[in-house]
């Protein structure tokens, strides 16, 4: 039997985890795991040359005219919001704004200047949403708006977001941008819960699913930006830091993204030169934000079996003359709390409804 | 016996520590919406912490990880060697089914939170909204047991003594 060297099988422990996935939920969820369509799983990449950048703002104004059928047209005058320190955030009046995220500007051209190693530089940074390989802003999203799909675009649905503002508060470089008066909350309890939409860049995901590249990279006169799948794109950002001396920002940060700048000045150096705040990201390092949920994530998959092996524990123990079954053991009156936890749970509370009243016991899990 | 009895198996600090998990669960996850610091809930000494997302984030996977321990403890423990004498009320059966069903939507949620796996995001908006219902709907059931003073647990005298279906007795 010939083999093919082309289609051999990665067993990495993304793909394991990846076909777990699949296997588990692809059965109930009807295309919930996209690893089980045998599309390539590699995500998509931007990796941007730093010093080719001259801050002209081609790309900016690519990124408005390619994605403004997506822009939010509130509904005025806003309805009012309970408590009153409630306060609306209208960008609808500003839509001229380019030198900051807004939810009519996803791109914004940051400049930062000074002095690195005794020479004068300026350093321009087209800065959006980084679309983050575990991104905190979809997995904390509790409505499910924000998403990450399997091509590492990351999205926030404006027929379902509430505008609760959750996923910038949660994003390291806060990068969704509010606009009220639109969305699913007008609908709902516009009062009580909500207050619009968030806004940011989708990777031009409708025109990345047609096969083409985002506007923003096709509209550079000067070709800042590369588009590609991760490994191919992290290699080529390695051999330009190499060979040029630079430095690399978005590789490691919060775990990983898919935005990648390579830059001839340090990043801290920059961070420090550049203006930032509101709609402003830094450039500062991010450890992993999800990390701990990572650790936690695999004791809550072994728990259960810790709980049945202690059951089962519980079992032999008594088979071979512990204590009894609780039946056997708890007389039915008021005071008899039962095993301690550490001693394996297990024997009777055995009570008539009347002792529960008074010991005020008869709450939820007891019976 | 004369007095009416229910008789379970499990001991009070089991029950105790079901409702403790189940608690932090309600609240953590609650606090996952943003309504501590809409609501002012931050200002009140003492809950400044309900307005961490990233905490109460944490604590909702601290409080699964308790609630599925517990939860694989007794469901072993009901199948060795409870069933037969501590069988489960109708109600007993549905709140067993709403538990069932967190569990899953829960997991999914967890599982997607991994860095390696993603999932379309039309079903994961529904897992999400699943969960929030199902955690509704365990607390509706709980509360409609408190009121009407039901159980859990078939009661063992009445199954002895009542046929299925609930025909009086004659
Ligand atoms: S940069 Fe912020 S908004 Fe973009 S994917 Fe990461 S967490 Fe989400
Ligand atoms: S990828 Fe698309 S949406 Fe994002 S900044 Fe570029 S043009 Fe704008
Ligand atoms: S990335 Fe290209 S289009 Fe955008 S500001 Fe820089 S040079 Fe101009």
């Amino acid at each position: 039997m010939s083999h093919d060297p082309s289609s051999k099988v990665d067993i990495s422990r993304r793909n394991f985890l990846s076909s777990l996935g699949a296997v588990g939920l692809g059965l109930l969820l009807p295309g919930a795991a996209n690893a089980a369509k045998g599309r390539p799983d590699e995500e998509l990449v931007s990796l941007h040359d730093l010093s080719k950048c001259v801050g002209c703002g081609a790309c900016v104004e690519a990124c408005r005219t390619a994605n403004a059928h997506k822009f939010p047209e509130p509904v005025k005058p806003f309805p009012a919001m309970y408590p009153a320190s409630v306060k609306v955030e209208d960008w609808s009046g500003k839509r001229q704004v380019t030198d900051r995220l807004t939810p009519y500007n996803w791109l914004y051209i940051q400049t930062a200047r000074g002095q690195y190693q005794g020479q004068r530089f300026e350093v321009h940074i087209p800065r959006r949403c980084l679309h983050c390989q575990n991104p905190p802003c979809a997995n904390l999203c509790p409505w499910g708006a924000a998403a990450r799909e399997d091509n590492g675009i990351v999205r926030i649905d404006d027929k379902i977001c509430l505008g609760g503002a959750k996923c910038k508060t949660v994003c390291p470089w806060e990068i969704p941008m509010r606009q009220t008066g639109v969305g699913l909350y007008l609908k709902l309890l516009p009062k009580y819960a909500g207050n619009g939409v968030m806004f940011k860049c989708d990777r031009c995901a409708d025109r990345v699913a047609a096969g083409k590249v985002p506007a923003c990279i096709e509209g550079c006169p000067y070709g800042v930006q590369e588009f590609g799948p991760r490994s191919e794109m992290v290699a080529k950002a390695h051999a330009l830091a190499r060979n040029s001396g630079g430095f690399i920002y978005g590789e490691t940060e919060n775990g990983g993204t898919n935005s990648l700048y390579v830059s001839p000045v340090p990043f801290s150096t920059l961070d420090a030169a550049a203006t930032t705040g509101a709609g402003k990201p830094h450039l500062s390092p991010v450890r992993d934000m999800m990390a701990d949920e990572d650790k936690l994530a695999y004791a809550a998959l072994f728990a259960p079996v810790a709980g049945i092996v202690a059951g089962a524990l519980r079992l032999g123990s008594r088979l071979s003359g512990g204590p009894k079954n609780p039946t056997d053991v708890a007389p039915p009156r008021a005071g008899n709390g039962g095993e301690d936890l550490a001693n394996g749970f297990g024997n009777g509370l055995a009570e008539g409804p009347d002792a529960a009243k008074k010991n005020g016991r008869d709450k939820e899990g007891g019976r | 016996m004369s007095a009416p009895q229910t008789i379970i198996p499990v001991s009070r600090r089991v029950a105790v520590a079901y409702v403790a998990f189940v608690a932090l669960l309600a609240v953590t996850g609650t606090m996952q919406m943003p309504l501590a610091s809409r609501y002012q809930i931050v200002a009140v000494p003492g809950l400044a912490w309900l307005g961490d997302f990233w905490l109460t984030h944490k604590l909702h996977y601290v409080g699964a990880v308790g609630l599925l321990t517990l939860t694989g403890y007794l469901t072993t423990r009901w199948v060795l060697e409870w069933r037969r004498e501590f069988a489960l009320s109708g109600l007993g059966w549905i709140r067993v089914g709403i538990l069932v069903l967190l569990v899953f939507t829960g997991a999914v949620r967890v599982l997607k939170n991994l860095p390696s796996i993603s999932f379309s995001p039309t079903p994961t908006m529904l897992v999400d909204w699943a969960h929030l219902g199902l955690a509704f709907l365990l607390g509706l059931v709980a509360l409609g047991r408190l009121s009407f003073k039901a159980s859990y647990w078939a009661s063992p005298e009445a199954s002895e003594r009542q046929p299925r279906d609930g025909a009086p007795i004659s």
